[in-house]
């Protein structure tokens, strides 16, 4: 069976937010539409969005990391949501297993908000249903678009690839493989939800660079200052000098 | 939770009615078996006519919660998974079942049917009373299972939960039958006085439980688990919008520790010191307003309890919005 | 410069989500960074006498701005900063005079220096890049202190709300539409 997902990697994640938008602008506009927003120019905006970034701060100065973490439906593979809902109108595709809501059966009574621990549901204040990521469905299902555009918007829109999408259920997919060798994680784990989005954790990445590269003679920085020799002695970049 | 008036009033008004229910059953079982004496027609066609405008009262505060209420006949569909679905079936079947029984009291159907063995005169009444009393159970461990299923929400997840609804439902219940027997002018006052007090001690026992449980556990993930960045020193420093969102209206209160101190006060007052002292008091003066003012403080005391119920109830998301910037 | 007065760099940086998009009135961008605070770090913080999301004071030899801080450990001790432009005027940008970005958002400008403090060069030398002519901001040197008890809770400076232009008029009621132009002889309007 398949499982839909998206693997997100907090070790490239610059949390430049175009996922956020890009994803907004797609399903506001499309089947999932419109994403209202409440008192779009007065005083605290608020509107429905599928997905959003935070920002976490670990550990103290200077050994601090920022970490901008996007989060939107995990597409649980047990999704808590559906089976409380009254209506039939949260279900999870049988073909590939995005947890979608149906608006036309949703009576708005938010109990499959309260149902879900990671808070990824919204209620639409003005159409009063409920809504959450598709997975861009309308996209990843449109066989008139080329194959590589049949991915959610806002793997598209990633500018620096820390979104992978794919079936997780297929061990050779890059999403698989991603979490097979990079150390994917689900969130909150305890509930047995078993979320299909994952998380590839940061690594750690060490510059290579050489003592000498640093003390070198010529470096810019000092330009101002007189050139003065290390105490090492000439390095090949002084003779380049 | 951010509680939900809607669902305060839901719970409250139609726990009064499926109380007052039992009430009016329980007397009819204790005056078949000749043990307080037989009531007319009249005391049960209101009682059950009192019961279901409290039960149509909850059903109309329920309309209030949903946000497309003309499709709530939806809701009927899901009862193989979904409590609250299960609630929109067991709701009307009470409804139903309590109408026929004022039905059948109005109407004076009362003629047995046939006896068992020679000493249980059976009719109609007590036929569709019993149905009407599995309902009205079925109902309480509904509505108070669509709370007490959501495993996430650990205040609620709880078997208290059910307990709390069932006997504060009846506690409540018992003394709108007590004022309304005392309204009434009959004799019944003392008999569901003395059951309203030990529905309300029953009460007392697991609310307090509930307190003492909800103060008293640490939730079972936390930020760490949550991100799953397993640093001892993880803050949130944005939530990815500044102007609130759905996640930050709907999962928190957003009320000051002492005004939720002062609610679990008032209504550890309302709900059970003060109605119990009325009810001791009536007995003492023979008083005939005192059971309805035990019921009215009660029932006022029973809006602040579902209120701090909900505050009570600490969701899981709320963990990735606790700052912003 | 005093160093030892006004001893913290404050720097600005553009938020990310906004970087290829300056119009931070949008409706989408600006409910992620509505407001800005300025980030400080806790032991600076302590220093100073202020908490997680007080109301404090940013103050250069030029002028002062009140704002709210937030504690980060990202941030070096010596140094303070913010999103840049996310504050506004009151009014401005077609927003409402209530807007967030006026009422808690705040800009750095108004203790950043126009002009360099006089010396040999001259007495009225821009404070930019000689080269590019890009404005500095770099190396503006500030205190920190909490705000009083009493004060507003908006930041500083705050000025009168600016009128909307022509077109940016808040939307009639569908009642006016029934005596829509009974009022133009009254206003002046020439047919």
């Amino acid at each position: 069976m398949t499982q839909l997902a998206l693997v997100i990697d907090l070790n490239v994640c610059v949390g430049c937010h175009a996922c956020v938008t890009s994803c907004k602008e797609w399903n506001t506009s499309g089947w999932a539409g419109p994403l209202t927003d409440q008192r779009p120019y007065d005083a605290d905006p608020t509107g429905v969005f599928f997905n959003r970034v935070q920002t976490y701060e670990a550990g103290v100065f200077p050994n601090t990391e920022t970490y901008h973490f996007p989060k939107s439906c995990l597409h649980c593979e047990d999704p808590p949501c559906v089976p409380v809902c009254p209506t039939g109108a949260s279900y999870k595709r049988e073909d590939n297993g995005v947890v979608l809501v149906d608006y036309d059966k949703c009576i708005g009574c938010k109990y499959c908000s309260w149902a879900c621990p990671y808070g990824a549901r919204e209620f639409d204040e003005q159409q009063k249903v409920m809504k959450k990521c598709t997975l861009c469905i309308d996209r990843i299902t449109d066989m008139s678009l080329p194959e590589s555009e049949r991915k959610p918007a806002c793997v598209l829109a990633c500018p620096t690839r820390a979104r992978i999408y794919g079936d997780i259920h297929d061990p050779d997919s890059e999403v698989s493989v991603a979490i097979r060798e990079q150390g994917g994680y689900p969130l909150q784990p305890e509930w047995g939800t078993k979320p299909s989005n994952h998380y590839l954790p940061r690594r750690k990445t060490r510059i290579q660079i050489h003592e000498d590269e640093l003390v070198r003679v010529d470096n810019p920085l000092k330009k101002e200052a007189l050139p003065t020799l290390p105490e090492a002695g000439e390095t090949l970049d002084d003779v380049a000098w | 939770m951010h509680p939900a008036f809607s669902v305060i009033f839901l719970t409250t008004l139609i726990g009064v009615g499926q109380g007052l229910f039992l009430a009016l059953y329980t007397g009819q079982l204790y005056a078949l078996a000749n043990l307080l004496p037989a009531q007319s027609s009249n005391f049960y066609a209101v009682g059950s006519m009192v019961s279901l405008v409290l039960l149509f009262a909850g059903l109309i505060a329920s309309f209030f919660h949903l946000g497309h209420p003309e499709r709530a006949w939806r809701a009927a569909t899901q009862w193989r998974t979904s409590w609250l679905s299960r609630e929109v079936l067991a709701l009307p079947a009470a409804m139903g079942l309590i109408f026929l029984y004022g039905t059948v009291h109005f109407f004076g159907l009362t003629k047995p049917l046939f006896v068992i063995s020679g000493t249980l005169p059976v009719d109609f009444s007590l036929i569709i009373g019993g149905l009407g009393t599995l309902a009205v159970f079925g109902l309480f461990l509904c509505t108070a299972m669509i709370y007490a299923s959501l495993r996430f929400i650990k205040a609620w997840y709880s078997p208290l939960t059910v307990a709390n609804f069932l006997f504060l439902g009846i506690a409540s219940g018992f003394m709108l039958a007590s004022a309304f027997s005392a309204y009434q002018g009959n004799s019944l006052v003392g008999f569901y006085g003395t059951w309203a007090v030990i529905a309300t001690l029953f009460g007392l026992l697991t609310r307090v439980a509930t307190l003492y449980r909800n103060s008293h556990f640490r939730c079972k993930v936390d930020l760490k688990s949550a991100v799953g960045v397993h640093h001892s020193q993880l803050e949130q420093k944005a939530q990815g919008f500044m102007g609130g969102s759905f996640n930050t209206r709907e999962f928190f209160h957003g009320k000051s520790q002492g005004l939720l101190n002062l609610i679990r006060y008032a209504f550890l007052l309302m709900v059970f010191a003060v109605p119990v002292i009325l009810i001791l008091l009536a007995y003492a003066l023979e008083s005939e307003t005192l059971p309805l003012l035990a019921f009215g403080i009660q029932y006022l005391g029973l809006i602040l309890e579902r209120y701090h119920f909900f505050t009570e109830a600490q969701h899981p998301q709320n963990l990735y919005y606790q700052s912003m910037a | 410069m005093d160093t030892q007065t006004y001893p913290l760099n404050a720097l600005t940086q553009r938020p990310m989500a906004m970087y290829h998009s300056w119009d931070s009135q949008n409706a989408w961008l600006r409910q992620i960074h509505t407001h800005n605070y300025l980030f400080v770090n806790p032991r600076t913080a302590e220093a100073n006498g202020f908490g997680d999301g007080d109301w404090i004071w940013i103050e250069s030899p030029i002028n002062k701005v009140r704002c709210m801080a937030r504690f980060s450990e990202a941030v070096e001790p010596g140094t303070v900063w913010t999103w840049n432009a996310i504050g506004k005027a009151a009014g401005s940008w077609g927003l409402s005079p209530k807007a967030n970005e006026s009422q808690k958002g705040f800009l750095l400008n108004h203790v950043i220096s126009e002009e360099l403090p006089p010396c040999e060069a001259g007495e009225h030398m821009s404070n930019s890049d000689p080269v590019t002519g890009q404005a500095a901001w770099f190396d503006v040197r500030v205190r920190i202190y909490p705000a009083e008890a009493g004060e507003p809770e908006v930041t500083s400076p705050q000025f009168k709300p600016q009128k909307r232009v022509p077109g940016q008029d808040p939307k009639r009621g569908k009642w006016q539409a029934f005596v829509a132009g009974a009022f133009r002889k009254k206003a002046k309007i020439q047919e």
